[in-house]
């Protein structure tokens, strides 16, 4: 009786599953109640500066950005030079999950971003911009 | 239980085998180029933006940007049996790690206008194990 029993304890610790969850994000998150505010023609670089604050490449620097570009994994940041017809706001973010047992391991990762794009002419007001709310797909 | 089987089952649980499955997605889906409402010579940059959204990627060229959209896919499968206790020795190990991606860059001229168009949906590919 002893025997079975440990041995099915022994089975139960060789299949104990072990879970793993974890998320990070990057950047500043982007203030997308103001995005409606954006008027090509009228808005200025002053006011987008006002509303979404310090484009990308301007603030700290994106370590696991860089990490996922050294791995060629996503093509690296929007713009490689700060050009001034141009501002870039990014967010992203990933998500971690997996399951983690003696026999068997799934691990998903899923990596999103926000990403808001501005083109100024050479008066400095709003050309035309682009904007995704790509984080939603994590949620 | 007999002893053969409990040498069996101790054995097994010695002889540790692990298989592993990966899957990390990085960057946005996004669909192909809508047919027909993408016209070389015709479509601006501001259309561009509207209907595809920002890229991931701008190149500046001399003659214009590039916008380039891309999405990757990496899945990686593993199995390895090996001895943990005494040895340390791994007796058979299989890997196998693919990664695809959908990619699409959109050229335009120094006015906006677009040059031209590529897309490759590479993620359709993808094996499942």
């Amino acid at each position: 009786m002893v025997r079975p029993a440990l041995s099915l304890l022994l089975a139960a610790v060789a299949l104990l599953p072990a879970c793993i969850v974890g998320r990070y994000s990057e950047g500043e998150t982007i203030a997308d109640e103001q995005i409606p505010r954006i008027v090509p023609g009228e808005t200025t670089k002053r006011e987008i500066l006002d509303w979404f604050g310090s484009p990308e490449r301007f603030s700290e620097s994106a370590f696991v950005e860089k990490y996922l570009t050294d791995q060629e994994l996503v093509p690296g940041p929007v713009l490689d030079l700060p050009f001034a017809d141009v501002l870039v706001y990014r967010f992203t973010e990933g998500r971690l999950r997996g399951i983690v047992m003696i026999l068997f391991n799934h691990i998903r990762l899923d990596v999103a971003s926000d990403t808001l794009i501005v083109y100024f002419d050479d008066q400095d007001r709003v050309l035309y911009y682009g904007w995704r709310k790509g984080t939603d797909v994590l949620r | 239980m007999s002893c053969a089987s409990t040498l069996g089952v101790l054995l097994a649980l010695a002889l540790s085998t692990a298989c592993t499955i990966e899957r990390a997605y990085m960057g946005n889906e996004f669909e192909g180029p809508p047919d027909g409402r993408i016209v070389v010579g015709q479509t601006t940059k501001r259309e561009i933006l509207e209907l595809l959204g920002p890229p991931d990627r701008i190149q500046r060229q001399y003659d214009g940007d590039v916008f380039v959209y891309a999405y990757v896919r990496r899945n990686a499968t593993s199995i390895t049996i090996e001895e943990p206790l005494f040895t340390n020795l791994t007796i058979f190990s299989y890997q196998k790690s693919q990664e695809k991606s959908d990619r699409m860059v959109v050229l335009f001229d120094r006015a906006g206008l677009v040059l031209g168009l590529g897309f490759r949906r590479g993620t359709e590919q993808l094996e499942r194990f």
